[in-house]
């Protein structure tokens, strides 16, 4: 997740290199998730396909007006009102990806939770934008509630793991972890450019899980 | 066929009990073939009615069901199904 503020300016550009390969990779997930629902109408391939989708948009969104700024940068020297613009677009792209990543996790839970009521998944929906929208340290409070998602999701998996004494979903065991960690990574380690770097890779690493197994699934 | 199956396989045994039969069965033969109780077997033969996999058709005293299109296509795609739900933990 590439932001103006974190970000050490070597590392901008791959930050939006990595912003546009995940958006890439949870697009191709949540399509073919669509396809599998169109297939076999099971209500969780809808659900994992609606989540992924929230995930790619979050990224999609990041990366263009990321991209809008790193070239606003490159093409001249800004003045004071052109680097408030800048500013702006760039809390307006944490924003849109912190509210939209937190949705895909909430729809993720919801999956999960396997209950068929739209009331509670947008009440889920609503608190947690409520919370993320009232709480002083946005950023933070955003990874902490990401983080704890991220547990139940892992907790999930492991479970799952262990009824279909199945190995076929350890790939998004280990996928999952290294994205909780990732975010609680990025809770702690905020202010330091470095960190922020290594919790970037944790994420890549993440979706290269992902996509791995993905193709698996395309292969067999 | 396994006395633990999930969902997605009884649907997969229920459509493949039809389609044998020239795609047309009653439900006797359902319940004779696919191992359900009959509870269970009116409940899967209503979801698959709903997600129309399969079409009813009544006669004087009976029924029968026959596979429709999109079931038809969810038997030819099954396995691709359920590799992707098992990788992605949805089953």
């Amino acid at each position: 997740m590439a932001t103006l503020s974190f970000v050490p300016e070597w590392f901008f550009v791959y930050g939006l290199v990595f912003g546009l390969a995940f958006a890439i990779i949870t697009l191709a997930v949540s399509l073919y998730s669509f396809k599998i629902y169109r297939l076999s109408n099971q209500k969780q391939s809808k659900l994992f396909g609606t989540a992924f989708l929230l995930f790619s948009i979050s990224y999609f969104i990041q990366f263009f007006l990321n991209l809008a700024i790193f070239s606003e940068l490159n093409e001249r020297i800004l003045n004071l009102i052109e680097f408030q613009n800048l500013i702006t677009l760039n809390t307006l792209s944490i924003f849109a990806h912190m509210i939209l990543f937190t949705f895909g996790l909430v729809t993720l839970i919801y999956m999960i939770l396997n209950v068929k009521n739209k009331w509670i998944y947008s009440g889920m929906m609503l608190i947690s934008v409520l919370f993320l929208l009232i709480s002083a340290n946005k950023i933070n409070f955003f990874f902490i509630l990401s983080s704890l998602l991220l547990i139940i999701i892992l907790i999930y998996y492991f479970q799952h793991s262990i009824k279909h004494k199945s190995s076929r979903s350890v790939l998004m065991i280990v996928a999952f972890f290294l994205l909780m960690i990732g975010h609680i990574h990025f809770i702690f380690l905020i202010n330091h450019e470095i960190e922020y770097v290594l919790g970037s890779f944790l994420e890549l690493a993440a979706y290269i899980l992902i996509l791995v197994n993905f193709l698996r699934v395309l292969k067999k | 066929m396994n006395k633990k199956r999930d969902r997605l396989q009884v649907i997969h045994d229920i459509l493949q009990v039809i389609k044998e039969k020239n795609g047309r069965i009653k439900p006797t033969h359902i319940l004779y073939k696919s191992n359900l109780s009959y509870q269970m077997m009116d409940e899967y033969l209503k979801e698959l009615i709903e997600k129309e996999f399969i079409a009813e058709e009544k006669a004087e005293n009976s029924k029968t069901y026959s596979i429709t299109q999109k079931g038809q296509e969810y038997l030819n795609q099954y396995k691709l199904i359920v590799n992707f739900t098992s990788s992605f933990g949805l089953d």
